[in-house]
């Protein structure tokens, strides 16, 4: 395992094949090209639960991007959330393990490396449930406001991050 | 009448809801188990070259996508009419056992061992894995994220990515298997098998050392008289890989013995209006309603079920284990439903020790991986054993190999009939007249589904919220008298 001591980690959430569900795969893939390389790195999976530990094992600060459905819910609004005032994402949970509050105290417990230094992102979708490899013409549309939002945060959380530790 | 609602279901992927019916008297009159989402994923394989389908149908979700994708790489293999080489055959395998030691550690500790190690009737905060390492030590607790995460390199290595695997190409894989990777599979495996083995004590030890638990085992509400499938080698021993299905019926005869292409002669799938998910039953025996017994066409394809359907296990201390669980549970076959997850680590210790095999054999370092594709694709057929249950995928193709058709049948949809059952009996013995239906009775209502380890995503979808539990109680008007709900 390469070294995390004093690197971010970026990891997506979604599924390419899931229509709106892949937004959170192309958001990491599209920020891996215009952001600097630097010291973030970037992920992408589908499953949460256990599975998380292994991938946020040792890093200085995570930022998970995920996609939500809130009642009344904008489809393409970016809610930003931390591990206190997370609401259930749809995939940072794993229905057949655990929860993802859960699998931080299990990781805790264990004696994991979890930072305390955690965001997470969600994207606010209308539609979980269809096979289709491209984004819905909603979200299609509103995808360069979304990425530009998403960047925003991840920077701002790469600054707060390295300023704290270098504190 | 009263009813009761359990939605959404705990440790369950994907969506499903209990609907428990009560009489005036208090008593259980009915209970249905919907899976209220729609499916649909075989429309999405349509027009699809066959060849992409394996690494497709991985992403139906990720819990068994290992599962999925040998199932329709084999369906792939036949609609093209070949056989992978033997080098290619075993590294599907290897990567097959690291899938099945991966999901059985994850099954047991964090789905089932909650209801034994902590309680059945514990309360919902301690009731879960961190309640298990709590009892069993931050040690043992350790091992099992690590040997999770030995299983998944494994399955990265070989599979090109531990999720969405890119392994099979029709015909045989696209890499092989270096010395050097070999020597450390090796190494993995008798890492998993002293694992399996601890698993097994802790099982003996806190389970069957419990009388109470033993008790609730065998004469529990948990019984059903179900036939049972499972795919079997040439020797009629356990095999998850190849081999043909074998159903035997409720006291142990074998009822039959098909291979892949043959499935629809045996099974036939049936739809009820409260569900979308299909209902199969043997179709020599036919669908006779939601009852057991010996002249029912109900089945289940589960751990203990393709225990039940062998003549034993193809390693030998899995076959120790296995004769073991019989002895003590009194003689095949078994129908106690919560014997599934002792059925369950005796596959664990199987895999292990298959898994050490086949990397121990000389031919998994081989270089002949794929033969080549002379033949018109037309249709084909691929059973594997999925951890849930026997799991088919059937393609029918045009000329050139795009898909024109495409049936699933997965591994929980075997058993949907069983589930609605099995919850039904669990619920007639502990909801009673007088009994108060607290979080710990509906949890020994839920332990009823929770041991067929169920999974709804390759029907349905990822379930979003807190994992609560929403208990609505009903008059027979259908109002709601009183309602709670607790998060896990």
């Amino acid at each position: 395992m390469k070294n995390r001591t004093n690197r971010i980690l970026v990891l997506g959430l979604g599924n390419e094949i899931h229509q709106d569900v892949s937004i959170p795969v192309r958001l990491s893939d599209d920020l891996q090209v215009i952001l600097e390389a630097g010291d973030i790195d970037y992920e992408n999976t589908f499953v949460g639960g256990l599975e998380l530990l292994e991938f946020i094992n040792g890093y200085m600060g995570v930022v998970f991007i995920d996609t939500i459905k809130t009642e009344k819910g904008i489809p393409g609004k970016v809610h930003i959330f931390t591990v206190e005032d997370y609401r259930e994402t749809l995939h940072l949970s794993c229905r057949h393990d655990v929860s993802f509050h859960m699998s931080l105290k299990i990781g805790k417990t264990l004696g994991f490396d979890i930072s305390d230094k955690i965001m997470i992102i969600g994207i606010e979708i209308l539609e979980d449930l269809v096979f289709e490899s491209t984004l819905s013409e909603d979200l299609k549309y509103k995808y360069p406001e979304i990425l530009g939002k998403v960047r925003k945060q991840v920077e701002k959380f790469r600054k707060k991050t390295l300023i704290s530790t270098s504190i | 009448m009263k009813r009761i609602t359990i939605d959404p279901i705990t440790r369950l992927e994907g969506h499903g809801k209990i609907e428990i019916f009560l009489t005036d008297e208090g008593d259980v009159d009915n209970v249905y188990f919907q899976v209220p989402e729609l499916r649909g994923f075989e429309k999405f394989c349509e027009g699809r070259p066959v060849e992409e389908l394996s690494q497709i149908v991985t992403k139906i979700c990720g819990v068994c996508p290992g599962c999925h994708h040998m199932g329709s790489g084999k369906a792939a293999d036949a609609v093209y009419g070949v056989k992978p080489p033997p080098t290619a055959v075993k590294l599907r395998e290897l990567f097959y056992m690291a899938h099945f030691v991966h999901s059985h550690i994850a099954h047991f500790y964090a789905l089932a061992a909650p209801d034994f190690v902590v309680g059945p009737t514990a309360p919902a905060s301690e009731r879960n894995i961190l309640g298990v390492i709590g009892k069993v030590g931050v040690e043992i607790g350790t091992e099992v994220i690590k040997q999770r995460r030995i299983a998944q390199e494994i399955q990265a290595l070989l599979g090109g990515h531990q999720t969405h695997v890119v392994m099979n190409v029709p015909g045989g894989v696209r890499k092989g298997l270096t010395a050097e990777q070999r020597d450390d599979i090796v190494e993995k495996a008798k890492g998993f098998i002293e694992f399996a083995k601890f698993s097994l004590k802790i099982f003996g030890d806190v389970v069957l050392g419990n009388k109470d638990y033993v008790e609730l085992i065998v004469n529990g509400p948990y019984s059903l008289n179900l036939h049972s499938m499972g795919m079997v080698d040439e020797n009629n021993k356990v095999n998850f890989y190849d081999g043909k299905v074998r159903v035997v019926d409720t006291v142990g005869n074998e009822h039959c013995l098909y291979a892949a292409e043959e499935y629809m002669d045996y099974v036939e799938e049936r739809v009820e209006p409260w569900s979308y998910l299909k209902f199969p039953y043997l179709k020599k025996i036919g669908w006779k309603g939601f009852v057991d017994g010996q002249e029912s066409g109900v089945y289940h394809a589960t751990p203990l079920s393709r225990l039940n359907a062998a003549d034993g296990m193809a390693t030998p201390l899995a076959q120790i284990e296995y004769d073991k669980m019989y002895e003590t549970l009194g003689g095949k076959p078994v129908h106690a439903t919560l014997a599934m997850h002792w059925a369950r680590l005796i596959e664990l210790l199987y895999s292990a020790e298959h898994c050490l095999e086949l990397a121990e054999d000389p031919e998994i370092i081989g270089k002949d991986l794929r033969v080549p594709l002379n033949n018109v694709p037309n249709e084909g057929v691929g059973i594997v054993e999925a951890q849930r249950g026997t799991l088919t995928h059937h393609y029918w193709t045009d000329k050139k190999g795009i898909v024109t058709k495409a049936n699933i049948i997965v591994g929980t949809t075997n058993n949907n009939a069983a589930i609605c059952m099995s919850l039904k009996k669990a619920a007639e013995g502990i909801i009673k007249k007088g009994v108060k239906v607290d979080d710990g009775i509906l949890n020994m209502v839920e332990m009823a589904f929770r041991a067929y380890d169920p999974c709804f995503s390759c029907a349905t979808h990822h379930q979003r919220g807190k994992m609560p539990l929403v208990v609505n109680f009903r008059n027979r008007d259908g109002e709601i008298i009183r309602s709670a709900r607790r998060d896990s």
